[in-house]
């Protein structure tokens, strides 16, 4: 593992959403989607943040990425809080991938825009002068890296497979550069085989460019196989946090051993 | 994308009917001075209220103009009152819609508030009421009626907006940290113009008849200038002995919004085509 | 096709080919199908997206519409009684009604949209009851019935006296109660057998048993305060309860077979593991049997007995299970088998690579010659491109569809 700087801290972290009743919109009960929850992200890390659906994970999620204010607590990246943090600068720190990829293209934009309009924010921040072609060849560069064709630019998101617009999320997401990458149930709706191919890519990218990832999901086999470790959340609290191993041989909350009793096991193959 | 459109677009017996009329309509507008026989506004006070003949192809009224001449010219003004009125309403519409729908809370509770005030309005009493005040004119009529008929599309966009905002591609755009007015436009509004496309033809056609009511009360159009409306208001003195300074500017306007019509309902199904095929 | 004794197979499709129409294009879903299926037998159906698993469950029953799919051959043979044998895709529309829901019920994969929103959920279990009531074969439940068709939408509200009661009603209605047309996914068809003559509400004996009925079917799928639920709507439960609301109406008119399509995919994972478990109670007890499509290998591999792997709309492998796992012998399986998660994972926790199928799911429209997997195939040699293999009959029971090339040998001498 790298060094041990942390990447990502979160402190008490918490996001209620009001429950308005009453004819005035009285502010009633609030519903605890994510209800004080601190853990930290090291660099070069894969961390995997498993739940069910309430637990607060995807809520967790939107809130690192900037896309949801926290009601208290504090998130720290990189030693500075987030909320300090331009909307700018955050996407070429933190960047994040979808769970859909039917709805995380959009449906009217080509490929070449799609991606190129975060290349040129990137280089735009980096201070480069672009123009044209050089926004090209960088999407051209991206598409290739994870695994697509460099023709595809003038294509439009409806003519490819859910898989294929996932790397295309991908390569988005790849265009700021960021440090960290939140995943969000990135291979849930995708084949079988799909899934081996992207969950390999998402490897290969950490290991060329020195990512981290955040990756959201209730797969117990995606966890077991790709993350360092796990943070189990249960009602937007954390039940339970460790290496992938330790967690696995010996949970110690009753959630824990509930999920991992749930998951089914894998049919002990001959084929190794 | 756009070949995909053009192609259902073409199948579309009804949206080629419409477009076709509307063609016709427009060429007429641009060559009027080289179709129409007679000069706009030459009289032939020997030869006023005549009916329909081979000189006079529609008649002539009461001041002895053709009146075949007088509706060709009066199209370029129905047009351009269609076209600049719903221009007017649409650059208002969208931008407000857009701006209502995006950002939400306090922005959207007012521009809706104003857009249900103005929804409460009578619009054709609000445009007699400015017109009034102001010197009727070509220029005033379309503009009064494009500020009056934006807030119905600024709904329709809001509406669509709350629905689209929430998808992932826009998260994703925010996150990449693109500028509010960048995802505004570039991203939002390929997605929610659809509804408008079709809401803005349509449009055209009532901007179209209410132009021509104004002038036929006499606040739109200013006489010797022909519009269909103001060939109508002379027609009504005469109507027993010259129908035809009724009958014909009112084909002509009913064509002509039928036309728009037409086009506008199949523009639906172009861009939202059935199942039963 | 397999052996076994035909007084067993309780349904044959034998030769099923469907093809979708996209506009001009003929797009084929299943191409040459052939399934048995035992009495008591929990069969699986394993596929990826676009295999036609999802076709495959819904020609069963014929609930392709017209427009958009089209039977081209083949027959589905269901055994309804012990000497008669019925061509699903042949008999009359009508008959077919008898079937649907009664014999052979299906469960859907979502079960948020699967319920009518606006009707309470004991309105739709009583609907699903009252459809299929008169020519019950449950004598036990039925028996001093001389009953006609009945109106279901009849609220069966206990008063407070203990008596029934009946929402209000234009007198209009309660005269002529509207036809019953049966619900089916693609919407509502005219044409069922269904008596109009009977214009009275429920008796209160009738109505009582029906409600005990729905009482117990909803216990048996271990929903809690049962009454509480006859009286929610379907936006008031989770999706577990959903599901096994939708379960509860599956059997509520004691089916033969049940095709769960995709049942637990929406759900939770320890939501799927108690679903799963349920269904399993309940065919053994009820002696069901049962077709289970997913695309989620260890779901079918702790739940079911039989697995058939398809593959753009041919059977790949046909096994038991124990079969297919240990010992799979073709390469699809083999593929899918190696690119699941977490079966080797590292002691470290440094992510492994998985041994990846290359390639996509072909596109339909236009598949490769010969062995629709050999583009994909590691193992492939030029005979696979040629011509597509036949389904083989290997060892007992265990069919594959495969050329059986030297590469292919050679893998499976290593892993045995």
């Amino acid at each position: 593992m790298n060094s041990n700087e942390n990447l990502l801290a979160t402190i008490n972290l918490k996001k209620y959403f009001p429950i308005e009743s009453g004819f005035f919109k009285q502010a009633g009960d609030f519903i605890r989607a994510v209800d004080d929850i601190s853990f930290t992200i090291n660099k070069g890390e894969i961390v995997g943040l498993v739940g069910e659906s309430g637990s607060g994970k995807t809520t967790t999620g939107k809130m690192i990425t900037g896309l949801l204010k926290p009601t208290s607590g504090k998130i720290m990246f990189e030693n500075i809080n987030i909320l300090n943090i331009k909307r700018k600068e955050l996407g070429l720190k933190v960047q994040i991938i979808f769970q859909n990829p039917l709805s995380s293209l959009n449906p009217k934009l080509s490929i070449g825009t799609i991606i190129g309009e975060a290349v040129r924010l990137r280089m735009k921040a980096d201070k480069q002068l672009f123009g044209k072609t050089e926004v090209l060849a960088q999407t051209e560069e991206l598409l290739e890296t994870v695994g697509l064709s460099r023709n595809i630019t003038g294509d439009y998101p409806h003519q490819f497979s859910g898989g294929q617009r996932q790397r295309i999320g991908i390569a988005r997401a790849l265009a700021m550069k960021p440090q960290l990458i939140i995943a969000d149930e990135p291979v849930s709706s995708l084949d079988i085989s799909i899934q081996a191919q992207i969950l390999n890519l998402l490897s290969d990218l950490k290991d060329i460019y020195g990512l981290s990832y955040l990756l959201i999901t209730h797969d117990l086999n995606i966890v077991k196989h790709i993350c360092n470790r796990i943070i189990v959340m249960y009602n937007g609290k954390i039940v339970e946090e460790g290496l992938t191993a330790s967690v696995y041989n010996a949970p110690a909350h009753p959630y824990t051993k509930k999920l991992l009793a749930s998951a089914p096991e894998l049919p002990k193959c001959s084929v190794p | 994308m756009w070949k995909i459109l053009f192609k259902r677009f073409l199948k579309n017996k009804l949206a080629i009917t419409g477009a076709a009329i509307i063609m016709f309509l427009l060429i007429i507008a641009v060559f009027a001075p080289l179709i129409a026989p007679y000069d706009l506004a030459r009289q032939e006070i020997s030869h006023r209220l005549e009916a329909p003949s081979a000189r006079h192809l529609l008649g002539t009224d009461e001041l002895g103009r053709d009146v075949f001449s007088r509706i060709i010219f009066g199209t370029r003004i129905s047009l351009m009152v269609g076209f600049v009125a719903t221009g007017i309403s649409l650059l208002i519409g969208v931008t407000l819609g857009l701006v209502s729908g995006f950002f939400g809370n306090r922005t959207d509770a007012i521009i809706m508030r104003i857009v249900d005030i103005f929804l409460c309005i009578p619009t054709f009493f609000l445009i007699l009421m400015v017109i009034a005040f102001l010197k009727p004119s070509i220029w005033n009529v379309m503009i009064v009626i494009g500020l009056t008929s934006w807030p119905g599309l600024t709904r329709m966009i809001r509406g669509e907006c709350l629905s689209i905002k929430e998808r992932e591609y826009i998260q994703a755009a925010k996150v990449l940290g693109m500028s509010n007015l960048r995802i505004m436009f570039v991203h939002l509004l390929p997605n929610v113009i659809v509804p408008v496309i079709v809401s803005a033809t349509l449009g055209i056609g009532g901007a179209i008849l209410t132009e021509s009511a104004l002038s036929f009360l006499g606040l739109g159009v200013q006489p010797p200038s022909p519009s269909w409306g103001n060939i109508l208001t002379s027609g009504k003195d005469y109507i027993n002995i010259a129908w035809w300074l009724s009958v014909y500017p009112g084909l002509a306007i009913l064509i002509t919004v039928l036309a728009y019509n037409l086009l506008g309902e199949s523009l639906r199904d172009v861009f939202d085509p059935r199942m039963n095929e | 096709m397999n052996e076994g004794c035909i007084m067993d197979n309780i349904l044959e499709i034998k030769n099923l080919s469907v093809e979708y129409r996209k506009g001009s294009k003929i797009i084929p879903a299943l191409r040459n199908i052939s399934i048995s299926l035992k009495k008591k037998e929990i069969l699986g159906i394993v596929g990826e997206s676009g295999c036609g698993k999802s076709t495959l469950a819904q020609s069963i029953l014929r609930l392709i519409p017209e427009r958009e799919g089209k039977i081209t051959s083949g027959s589905i043979l269901f055994r309804e009684a012990p000497t008669t044998v019925t061509d699903l895709l042949k008999v009359e529309y009508d008959n077919l009604l008898l079937v649907r829901g009664k014999r052979i019920s299906m469960i859907f994969q979502d079960p948020f949209n699967s319920l009518n929103p606006v009707f309470k959920i004991g309105d739709q279990l009583i609907e699903a009851i009252s459809i299929h009531e008169k020519d019950s074969d449950n004598p036990a439940e039925y028996k001093n019935e001389a009953s006609t068709g009945l109106p279901p939408n009849v609220l069966l509200r206990k008063t407070k006296h203990g008596g029934l009661s009946h929402p209000w009603y234009p007198s209009f209605l309660r005269r002529n109660p509207p036809k019953l047309y049966p619900p089916t996914p693609y919407g509502l068809r005219k044409g069922y057998p269904h008596s109009s003559t009977d214009s009275l509400p429920w008796s209160s004996a009738k109505a009582d048993r029906i409600r005990t009925r729905i009482l117990s079917l909803l216990a048996k799928v271990q929903l809690q305060k049962p009454e509480l639920i006859m009286d929610s709507y379907p936006h008031q439960l989770s999706g577990g309860m959903l599901q096994r609301v939708m379960i509860a109406m599956a059997l509520s008119c004691s089916p033969d077979i049940l095709v769960a399509d995709e049942p637990t995919t929406a759900l939770d994972v320890t939501i799927q593991k108690e679903i799963l478990e349920l269904l399993k109670k309940l065919q053994e007890e009820l002696e069901l049997t049962i077709i289970l499509i997913s695309h989620n290998l260890s779901i079918i591999s702790r739940f079911c007995s039989r697995v058939i792997i398809l593959y753009a709309g041919t059977i790949m492998e046909d096994a038991c299970s124990e079969d297919i796992f240990k010992k799979p012998l073709n390469p699809y399986t083999v593929g899918l088998l190696e690119s699941l998660p977490g079966r080797n994972y590292s002691r470290n926790a440094v992510p492994v690579r998985l041994k990846a199928i290359s390639g996509q799911v072909p596109d339909m429209a236009s598949l490769p010659a010969g062995c629709k997997f050999s583009p994909r195939c590691p193992y492939m040699a030029l005979a696979c491109t040629a011509e597509e293999p036949e389904l083989l009959v290997l060892e007992k029971n265990h069919l594959s569809r495969c050329y059986f090339t030297d590469e292919f040998k050679r893998k499976l001498a290593c892993d045995n």
